[in-house]
């Protein structure tokens, strides 16, 4: 590991991989740093490399992100560090204008190291929207991408049979992915009534702009109908049962408000459950950098801000990516593009014509980019009232400290001071484990906005802090001190 | 306007404490709080109930003797205050007292530990010194390394989270008006009364608390932690007060094994286990304060020092071996506030009368206790611990040339 | 369960893994959670309170299918995220109801671990 860097670049999926491509073409020397064992992110998921594979991930959406996989085998001046996790990154006060800015806690199984960096890049994606309801903590619940990646990277089909219940049409793309692994689909549900699901078939221009996206989709349901998948739509959860294990899961159809129609209940008997929602931003490590974020429910929760050029408002730092506002794998690569582009520039290693000259092009294509990523969030988001329902007075909340739903509205009616979530977060203990609010900051915002006749941004969040992933003190105290460039 | 008997400027431990106190004793009290209750160092500290001398006031044992003598009485009051603190507020505090342990490293260390064991024998601290081998008997998690340690049973801990907001909820039982997102902007002397300017720094939840702009009341407390200075500055008085940026850690759950309250002769360290298992560790390890052009940014939470955190994680694993196979989940930083020669400042500043302060010494172990001598002292005139050496008076030359005519 | 029924993967080398004292075959490359969904548990550890929790994420973020990896006398441990650890050759997994007591005191043989314990 090499103790300092030019450009530390957090995260080795399709916006980190663009951008160190970039960076490494515009001279500038990078690190990249990555939890899994395989560069490629959760979009890619790459099987070990002991695994041979005949088929992976065909499909043309994959195809650009697979191009720059292949591409960063072959970049020089990039440095790719895998199972190793940032756990912060402080600034570097009073510096002459070439050194270091910044200096990372990196993390390993071997131990922690402390690195120095000139700029930083935050390309940390996002992960799935946790929705509470009864029973969500039942061994054999999951979020639908934890279930994609068993398939995808594990070669491993992870049950019997495999109910996906959500209202984002990947877990169309997941049910289609566990067939041809030779799984048994229980049934595809979606919130959604059947035409506002398929809406996106009915943008001309979309559709024209997104062919292969489309061509993937129409395959996807051929290949369900052929197996005899069913996908419904106007139902979704109710409850998870089986208390140890999953056995069943009870499903009820919505009503024309979205409101459950809890007489009309049935079971629908599997053994694993995918959720498949939405997605929250892995934002922790730009907020515990003060950068500013604003919060949006529907396309991730907090959402790292940026100018033209991805830089976030604190200086020397860059988002790419999901954080920026969940919106796939083509934003991001081209968000990571531009994040190169933008920190060269800053570094002086561009001058502003060139950069301007190769931005441009870039930021068209964004645009219309986030045209269909904002179509598809806003068709595959239930709506902001409608989780509440799901979550029963029983309903573990905060799953590490086991807050459940009613607990904490009673202290928080008890309590009619509190009217933050980093206060309500100091007085209920929610947020203080393991996850460190991961899985309940997002809830516990509406939850206590709710109570309290509040705009969730006004509620805000839980302080972003030291250290973003729970860290081995053995490995903090003895990690290595950076060196001092001369 | 609004009139109230008292103003109490502060949110945290001391103002709302002091509040339920004044409220409880039938006086019309409102209190005003910039952001939440407990957002400050009232919520952030490490909770210790420490009766013993710490650390930061043994470095010039000779030159404070006087001073150390009497807070180390206004000990034995404390811990009957805290003894009773769950039947006072009617609630769950997690308040503990299993004892503390003040250990050692070294020789020189050691007859540290001898020096002030006297101090606070003879004010009637319970205190004992233990060797080594007696400590590990006491407390087997402690490290070989420990050559010594002094046993004060009367030591233990308080929830810091839950603390607070109990105080907050039976002052509002007893009548006490808390306003939370309150700005104070301007404190000026009106003939026998004071008027305190205030703004809503935020929207609140309830359209139909439309929040005065002025009040009008006969005595302030400024119970203003960090902010005191700024606060009396608003009311044309210096106090010097001045804040601290602090640090603290917390580690993943484990089962019960640590009971004491551990603290450091030679070294900054507290560590405790929570009620709900986690090792709190902190001691007086710095965050940086926010300046902007040498001017405190006293709205910014204080900048957490990665050197701060690691020292003070290493001096814990030293003293207390089983802490480095342990996750760190969270770190934070708080901003405390210091008095100029380190003892709280308690009581009526001369050139203002009605303007009450307590803030500073050990807020969290003394708070309950200051609060009640306080409320005391504003209703009657009186305390019933005698609290002038802590009084504004020995700063009065600051204010020679201050106040309001 | 069965790992792939599609018939289109070679995997790599067995590794052979022991947990909860039982031993377990799984392959290099895999996580934790894999080999041990594959091997039938569902239930990797407990809360505090005793419910028993499993994979969700999948993917490093919401700490539920964390395990212990032991030394060989299984008396010191630490604690892993199933799903971002790869399997080795020799691996001592403790899962669920064999969960070593936390924390462990140096020089203390572990015992297991009861309700009261995360």
């Amino acid at each position: 590991m090499k103790l300092t860097t030019e450009l530390l670049i957090v995260g080795a999926g399709p916006a980190g991989m663009a951008a160190a491509d970039t960076a490494t073409s515009l001279g500038i020397a990078a690190t990249v740093v990555d939890e899994h064992a395989e560069r490629g992110g959760q979009f890619l998921r790459q099987p070990p490399t002991g695994f041979k594979m005949t088929n992976w991930l065909p499909g043309k959406t994959y195809q650009p992100a697979k191009k720059l996989l292949a591409r960063s085998q072959q970049l020089r001046d990039v440095e790719w560090l895998q199972q190793a996790t940032v756990a912060g990154i402080f600034p570097q006060h009073g510096g002459s204008s070439s050194e270091p800015r910044f200096r990372a806690v990196i993390d390993t199984e071997d131990g922690s190291r402390q690195i120095s960096a000139r700029s930083v890049l935050i390309a940390s994606g996002c992960y799935d929207l946790p929705v509470i309801f009864p029973g969500w903590n039942t061994p054999g619940v999951m979020a639908a991408g934890g279930i994609q990646v068993f398939i995808k990277s594990q070669q491993f089909v992870p049950g019997e049979r495999i109910l996906l219940v959500g209202s984002h049409p990947l877990q169309l793309v997941i049910a289609d992915q566990i067939i041809q692994a030779g799984g048994e689909v229980a049934g595809v549900l979606f919130a959604q009534k059947q035409s506002r699901a398929l809406a996106l078939f009915r943008q001309p221009m979309t559709l024209f702009q997104q062919a292969n996206k489309f061509k993937q989709l129409i395959g996807t349901m051929a290949r369900l109908r052929k197996a005899g998948v069913k996908v419904e739509f106007g139902r979704t959860l109710v409850k998870a049962n089986g208390g140890h294990e999953l056995h069943s899961v009870t499903v009820a159809p919505l009503d024309q408000q979205r409101r459950l129609i809890k007489d009309a209940a049935t079971d629908i008997s599997c053994d694993r459950l995918g959720v498949c929602f939405s997605f929250l931003t892995s934002s922790e490590l730009a907020r515990q950098m003060e950068a500013d974020c604003v919060w949006n429910a529907r396309r991730g929760g907090w959402l790292a801000h940026h100018d033209e050029w991805m830089a976030s408002s604190v200086s020397g730092l860059f988002v790419a990516g999901e954080i920026t506002g969940v919106a796939g794998s083509d934003v991001a690569m081209v968000e990571g593009k531009l994040a190169a582009l933008g920190c060269a520039l800053e570094l002086g290693k561009l001058d502003a014509t060139t950069a301007e000259q190769n931005a441009r092009p870039l930021r068209q294509q964004l645009q219309q980019l986030h045209g269909f990523a904002e179509l598809l969030s806003q068709l595959s988001w239930p709506g902001d009232d409608f989780f509440d329902q799901l979550m029963s007075d029983d309903s573990i909340v905060c799953k590490c400290e086991e807050l459940s739903a009613g607990a904490l509205r009673k202290l928080f009616t008890d309590n009619p001071n509190i009217n933050r979530a980093s206060s309500a977060k100091l007085l209920s203990r929610a947020g203080m484990g393991l996850c460190q609010g991961r899985y309940c900051h997002h809830s516990l915002t509406r939850l206590l906005a709710q109570l309290r006749g509040m705009q969730e941004q006004e509620v805000a969040g839980f302080t972003a802090r030291f250290p973003g992933k729970p860290l081995s003190i053995a490995h903090l105290i003895e990690s290595a001190s950076p060196v001092k460039p001369e | 306007m609004t009139n109230f008997d008292i103003a109490v400027i502060g949110g945290g431990l001391i103002g709302c404490a002091t509040a339920c106190y004044l409220a409880e004793a039938g006086a019309s009290v409102v209190l005003l709080e910039g952001g939440q209750i407990n957002q400050g160092a009232s919520g952030q500290n490490a909770g210790s109930l420490h009766f013993q001398l710490e650390h930061r006031l043994i470095q010039n044992l000779d030159v404070q003797l006087r001073e150390l003598e009497f807070y180390v009485g206004l000990a034995k009051l404390s811990i009957q205050d805290w003894l009773n603190i769950d039947d006072t507020l009617g609630c769950d505090t997690q308040m503990v007292i299993h004892g503390g342990l003040m250990v050692a490293e070294t020789p020189e260390q050691a007859s540290l530990l001898e020096r002030k064991s006297a101090i606070e024998r003879s004010q009637g601290l319970s205190v004992e010194i233990l060797d080594g081998a007696e400590a590990r008997r006491l407390a087997p998690y402690l490290a070989e390394s420990v050559v010594a340690a002094l046993h004060c049973p009367d030591e233990g801990h308080c929830n810091p989270r839950l603390l607070t907001p109990a105080f907050a909820r039976k002052a509002t039982s007893y009548g006490a008006r808390i306003m939370t997102g309150t700005q104070v902007q301007a404190i000026d002397r009106n003939g026998s009364a004071w008027t305190v300017r205030i703004r809503k720094s935020s929207p609140e939840h309830s359209a139909s608390d439309v929040a005065p702009k002025t009040i009008r009341c006969q005595m302030i407390l400024n119970a203003a932690g960090a902010w005191a200075a700024e606060v009396a500055a608003l009311a044309n008085l210096h106090l010097p007060l001045f804040p601290i940026g602090l640090t603290m850690n917390v580690t993943e759950k484990v089962s019960p094994v640590i009971t004491h309250l551990i603290q450091h002769v030679g070294r900054k360290l507290s560590l405790k286990q929570t009620d709900d298992g986690n090792l709190l560790i902190g001691g007086g390890w710095s965050s940086r304060l926010r300046q902007k052009q040498g001017v405190w940014q006293s709205q910014q939470a204080a900048e957490l020092q990665l050197d701060s955190v690691v020292e003070n994680l290493r001096t814990a694993a030293d003293v207390v071996p089983l802490v480095k196979n342990l996750r760190l989940i969270r770190s934070w930083t708080g901003i405390t506030c210091i008095t100029a020669d380190q003892l709280p400042v308690l009581g009526e500043v001369a050139k203002a009368p009605g303007f009450f302060v307590a803030a500073g010494g050990s807020g969290f172990t003394y708070g309950p206790t200051y609060a009640r001598l306080m409320s005391e002292l504003m209703l009657t005139g009186q305390s019933s611990y005698p609290l002038a050496p802590f009084s504004p008076a020995r700063f009065a030359g600051l204010n020679a040339f201050m106040g309001q005519s | 369960m069965p790992r792939d029924l599609s018939g289109n993967i070679h995997r790599s080398a067995p590794v052979s893994l022991m947990v909860d004292q039982r031993p377990v075959q799984a392959f290099a490359g895999e996580t934790l959670a894999t080999a041990l969904l594959a091997h039938g548990i569902s239930a990797f550890n407990h809360t505090a309170s005793g419910q028993p929790r499993g994979p969700y994420c999948n993917m490093g973020t919401c700490f539920e299918c964390q395990v212990q990896i032991a030394t060989a006398a299984n008396t010191e441990f630490r604690w892993v995220q199933a799903c971002m650890t790869t399997v080795r050759e020799g691996m001592i997994i403790n899962t669920g109801s064999a969960l070593l007591k936390h924390p462990q005191m140096p020089g203390q043989a572990g015992s297991h671990s009861d309700e009261t314990h995360n």
